[in-house]
């Protein structure tokens, strides 16, 4: 609709609240990943003001990743920094948090390229890497880090934006940007998974998701269920024993078959630990959600949560499989969906499941696009390698005559 | 020329082998068919399983015979799209698809409601059949399908797939692609959503089928979806001197002369307004440029149609802001169930230190606050407009993307085409990006 030229009207009185920051900014580069907690009060302030939530990068889960699992890894931390709009010489406002790997190799085509590559930090426990960023100054702060991605001294001619949200702010924000900077760019990856928006009340959920024969079908197990036992659905409050929660957790997800195919947190120390670490800081700060279902005080499900403002993210899920027939994962589910309810800031919850979860599919109703976008960095010759890809791609498949795999992500739940 | 394009339904259910095995690339024929039965994740029992068959149809006269299934169709579709509704699309394709290629493609299923009665139609997609692909260059003679578009009219081109019925829908227009005598290798999916439902499906199919595809363009736009209530709205999306500054304008306007906001309603005379409106336009910047809708007859004619019929529909929406009885800004909406679409606005240049355009915009605001069956306005604005992305904080993103049909050197053509823009614009420094 071109249709109002009116920037007149408005760009004559600009709107001072909004262009309060002054635009010049600046990007550090922490290099030392034991220097990355320095960072941690700024870090957790513009996860508080950020434009779309994402509690994999707050510091609290990120740093206790770097000893287990990021040791092999080249990490770098790009902190893009304001100055402080209200004095001159007030230390600097931190704008953007981005942390990132270098990758000597382009992992995006199934055969990797000697194409040295930054990429968001993605562990074995990340299942979304939107970066953090404040949201009042978020055009600003994005413009900054393609700045410093043009000139740094990184070395790299590809930036990989991988895992980000393919909808929402932050999204919003980086297609608004490259179609300004006419970047070509490479989605290497982009699926669908569960997500769930909260609707006017539980009751009016449950009917939109599941046809009645669903929702009998749930009541008659539940009934079934009660008649082998008390049954309880019982939720993490804030005066409960964490480490009894975290132990009754663990136990359960290794006794069913996760923890047979050594899948489970228990399976490795360093994921045992991890986990006992993040779950205990996001109880103190009251990001954590911990919901069971027992059977004469024995846990048969189990779903763990993580809240960040107005999203949250489902972590893992575990349940007793000889009690399967009684599906009490998903009795545990509805529950959730209750206490999601139960709670009014909460606007949605990312499954972080794979593309194709049978079961969260049916119960969450809303979807979200997760994407991988490559981009050139500004150096040479990122735009051709960016161009080139697809035709390496396809000579790949055609004339090597190699077997491909389906590309999927490898975030097993 | 016309293409003989005749029913294909029975076909597409008995080429589906080699269409799978067409897209998935690389693969095994082995593994293609064990992807292709794996089960979709349906959330719709009653829509699992369902039998597709794609009928095209290549002229109007016949297209009108499937009115009423198209209208049902668009009622109940996944993501309402007012620019492909029957009662604004075909008026469109009589003054400006004369002379091209066009043919629907429609996705049918037997109907489970009255398996004896007419079969229910569950996708639509209006095709224009093009001898180039025009991101590239006009010289090379890549044959291409292209959603139909109608620049400056039609500003959405998501086809209207039937809500439960989405995956398997889709899933049978790209059978049809791939087997369709159409003799083209590209298909273009020009200005759709970039997110939400339709966006999901297309995602999840080109996922599951490995589907070559490529992204020629994105970018975002306006959208307004409502806050608890238009008080809530205007102070998050506007400082508090901006809307000092509004409120001072508006005192101001009306301290001078009679200052009144008003709206087409129900019992008013349509045709008063809409000549007002084209009158006003008219002696805009956009008239004297040569880009108001009475700029061409054509134009004006379409126009005058679809406003009269989507205020026959209760569809239109025409908010006026007028001054000593004299209009000084105007804004036109259509409607279409949870969603609606911005169409035009024009404001008076003489009064611009008073922001009549904003005015009204604020005025829209309010008026969207009190229809709460309207979840969203979609801006159908440039990227760039400022006024409108101020004041509407949401935004929707829009895709341009290109798909291999399964046919010979799609999935090369697919591959090349970064290649080849690069290269236009690097080498030869054209920039070919169709803006």
């Amino acid at each position: 609709m071109s249709l109002l030229r009116d920037t007149s009207e408005l760009s004559a009185t600009p709107n001072p609240p909004d262009a309060a920051l002054p635009r010049k900014m600046w990007v550090e580069v922490v290099r030392d990943p034991e220097k990355w907690a320095d960072y941690a009060t700024a870090w957790d302030e513009v996860a508080a003001a950020a434009i779309e939530p994402n509690v994999f990068f707050e510091s609290w889960m990120l740093l206790p990743a770097i000893p287990r699992f990021g040791v092999d890894s080249k990490l770098l931390l790009a902190l893009v920094f304001a100055p402080d709009p209200t004095c001159d010489h007030g230390s600097p406002k931190l704008c953007g948090v981005f942390p990132l790997e270098i990758q000597i190799q382009y992992r995006g085509l199934h055969q990797a390229l000697p194409v040295k590559t930054l990429s968001l930090w993605k562990h074995k426990y990340c299942y979304l890497c939107t970066p953090l960023i404040r949201a009042e100054c978020a055009n600003e702060t994005l413009e900054a880090f393609f700045e410093w991605l043009d000139s740094g001294d990184h070395g790299c001619a590809l930036m990989e934006f991988k895992f980000i949200a393919g909808d929402g702010p932050f999204y919003h924000l980086l297609t608004d940007l490259l179609y300004k900077m006419a970047k070509p760019t490479f989605i290497s990856e982009s699926y669908t998974r569960a997500l769930f928006r909260r609707a006017a009340d539980p009751g009016a959920y449950l009917c939109s998701a599941l046809s009645g024969k669903r929702q009998r079908d749930l009541k008659r197990q539940s009934k079934q269920l009660s008649e082998l036992g008390q049954i309880e659905y019982a939720a993490l409050a804030s005066d409960n024993d964490i480490t009894a929660w975290i132990e009754e957790f663990l136990n359960l997800e290794a006794a069913s078959w996760k923890g047979k195919e050594n899948h489970a947190l228990v399976s490795r120390a360093a994921d045992r630990e991890y986990f006992e670490t993040i779950a205990t800081e996001a109880f103190q700060r009251g990001q954590l959600m911990m919901l069971t279902l027992r059977l004469d005080d024995r846990p048969i499900a189990g779903k763990c949560n993580f809240l960040a403002g107005r999203g949250s993210f489902a972590f893992k899920i575990a349940y007793d499989e000889t009690y399967s027939r009684y599906s009490p994962g998903k009795l545990l589910e509805v529950e959730n969906i209750r206490l999601a309810h139960d709670n009014p800031q909460l606007e949605w919850m990312d499954s972080c499941a794979d593309p194709v979860h049978v079961m969260l599919d049916l119960i969450w109703t809303s979807r979200r696009t997760i994407q991988t976008i490559t981009v050139s960095t500004g150096k040479a010759p990122g735009d051709l390698i960016v161009s080139a890809i697809p035709m390496l791609k396809w000579l790949k498949s055609k004339l090597m005559r190699r077997k491909t795999t389906r590309s999927q992500p490898t975030n097993a739940r | 020329m016309k293409i003989g394009f005749t029913r294909r339904a029975a076909r597409t259910d008995q080429a589906k082998d080699t269409v799978t095995r067409r897209s998935v690339i690389g693969a095994p024929e082995s593994q293609a068919r064990l992807m292709s039965s794996e089960p979709r994740p349906s959330g719709d029992a009653t829509a699992a399983g369902a039998k597709m068959s794609v009928v095209i149809v290549n002229d109007l006269a016949e297209l009108e015979r499937h009115l009423a299934a198209w209208e049902d169709l668009a009622g109940a579709a996944i993501e309402p799209n007012v620019f492909y509704e029957p009662w604004m699309l075909i008026p469109a394709l009589r003054v400006y698809g004369a002379g091209k290629r066009l043919l629907f493609a429609l996705v049918q299923t037997p109907d489970p409601a009255r398996p004896l009665g007419p079969p229910l139609l569950c996708g639509f997609f209006p095709l224009e059949l093009k001898d180039h692909y025009d991101s590239i260059s006009k010289k090379l003679p890549l044959k291409t399908l292209c959603l139909w578009r109608k620049p400056e009219m039609i500003y959405l081109c998501a086809p209207l797939l039937r809500a439960g019925y989405g995956p398997e829908a889709l899933t049978a227009f790209f059978d049809w692609l791939g087997a369709g005598d159409h003799d083209c290798s590209l298909m273009e999916f020009g200005f759709v959503t970039g997110e939400g439902p339709f966006h999901h499906l297309l995602v999840d199919y080109l996922n599951e089928h490995l589907k070559f595809n490529y992204v020629t363009g994105a970018f975002t736009r306006a959208l307004f979806r409502p806050a608890a209530d238009a008080e809530d709205y205007v102070r998050s999306a506007l400082g508090r001197f901006r809307r000092k500054e509004l409120r001072r304008q508006e005192k101001r306007l009306a301290e001078t002369g009679r200052l009144e906001y008003t709206a087409l309603e129900s019992g008013d005379d349509v045709d008063a307004w809409v000549e007002e409106f084209l009158e006003f336009e008219a002696n805009t910047w956009k008239g004297k440029g040569g880009r108001a809708l009475v700029c061409d007859e054509t134009d004006r004619k379409y126009f005058v149609e679809i406003a009269r019929e989507a205020f026959r529909r209760g569809k239109l929406m025409l908010l006026a802001l007028r001054f000593n009885g004299r209009p000084i800004a105007y804004k036109l909406n259509f409607l279409s169930g949870v969603g609606s679409f911005a169409f035009k606005i024009a404001f008076d240049e003489e009064y611009a230190r008073y922001s009549p355009g904003v005015l009204l915009e604020l005025e829209n605001i309010r008026l969207l606050h009190e229809r709460p069956q309207i979840k969203w306005m979609d801006s159908c604005a440039d990227p760039d407009r400022f006024m409108i992305n101020h004041l509407w904080t949401d935004r929707r993103a829009i895709q341009t993307l290109v798909i291999s049909t399964g046919k010979r050197r799609g999935d090369l053509i697919v591959a090349a085409i970064p290649l080849l823009k690069w290269g236009n614009r690097r080498i030869f420094r054209r920039d070919l990006l169709g803006r």
